[in-house]
């Protein structure tokens, strides 16, 4: 076959470059479908959280106080606070300022390491204080729940360190940040996913 | 850029000052209708302060808009309705797992 007779690829499947900016879908498709999925899974184990709740109403009204409020709330500021970076680090990136965009994104990673650092204080504190995955219908919802969130977020700050590379090494300009925007969509998901088990769990009488 | 202040600087500001307030405040409350409600509409704000200023999802789709917003308003929906719902759930769940 002659060289003559290939048809190029492009002219058979048009595809959209990773450098279009699609802005119906930020990010690419990818990582929405990761976000419904994650939205899904915790949608189901709050249905089982509210059920419980109103099967044992004493036990969830118990429960916030056997908790350390302060490592719930140290949490949610480490979540609230490494999303806000991630935002600035987009926001940067868009208008060409690679290097703050690193700058924030370093900020992110740093703050967000805080998360499952505290996570293991709280949990060894928790064993000493007898609340354990064997433990009553709250207990295990409370480490049910707050485990899958600590897997998300493990998955997160290894995608913040793909993105961080990525914009140290040039990989990200302001017309093509997509896989930017893809992280920064995922890690913010995340977040909210947070701020709707913290009053749950720790502050909900 | 060159503003001082910008609306997610703000967003973050008021996202911290709900989340000790909320925590201040639901540490030594007792179950009622109120409460319920009041820790119901901060988590609702608060997801739509991450959804409208971290997010920025004004150009996304309608699904992903819908999706999204769904979720940060199904769940502070569910905290008042297991709470005034409560005996109805209660015995819809026992009837499912066959008590």
């Amino acid at each position: 076959m002659s060289s003559s007779q290939i048809t190029p690829l492009a002219e058979i499947s048009p595809v959209i470059t990773s450098a279009e900016i699609n802005p119906a879908i930020p990010g690419n498709r990818a990582i929405w479908v990761g976000i419904f999925a994650e939205f899904t899974e915790f949608l189901l184990m709050f249905i089982v959280y509210f059920i419980a709740r109103a099967n044992h109403p004493q036990l969830f009204h118990d429960g916030p106080q056997k908790l350390s409020l302060l490592a719930g709330s140290a949490n949610t500021v480490i979540m609230i606070t490494s999303s806000f970076f991630v935002a600035r680090a987009v926001i940067s990136m868009r208008h060409d300022r690679t290097s703050a965009s690193f700058r924030w994104l370093l900020a992110a990673f740093f703050t967000a390491l805080g998360y499952p650092l505290i996570k293991f204080l709280e949990i060894r504190w928790n064993i000493t204080q007898g609340l354990t995955g064997n433990g009553d219908v709250f207990q295990m919802s409370y480490y049910y729940l707050t485990f899958n969130h600590l897997v998300h977020v493990s998955w997160g700050i290894l995608g913040l360190i793909w993105v961080m590379a990525q914009t140290r090494f040039g990989g990200y300009s302001a017309n093509n940040h997509n896989g930017l925007v893809a992280f920064a969509c995922y890690w913010h998901a995340t977040d909210l996913i947070w701020l709707m088990i913290f009053p749950a769990f720790y502050v909900m009488p | 850029m060159k503003k001082i202040l910008l609306k997610v600087d703000i967003a973050w500001l008021m996202l911290i000052l709900l989340t000790i307030s909320g925590g201040l405040m639901g540490k030594h409350a007792e179950p009622g209708f109120w409460i319920t409600v009041v820790i119901a509409m901060m988590t609702f704000l608060k997801g739509r302060l991450v959804i409208d200023y971290f997010m920025e999802l004004d150009e996304a789709s309608k699904v992903i808009r819908r999706v999204v917003g769904s979720f940060s308003t199904i769940i502070p929906l569910l905290m008042i309705l297991t709470y005034l719902l409560e005996d109805q759930l209660v015995s819809f769940s026992q009837s499912i797992i066959g008590q």
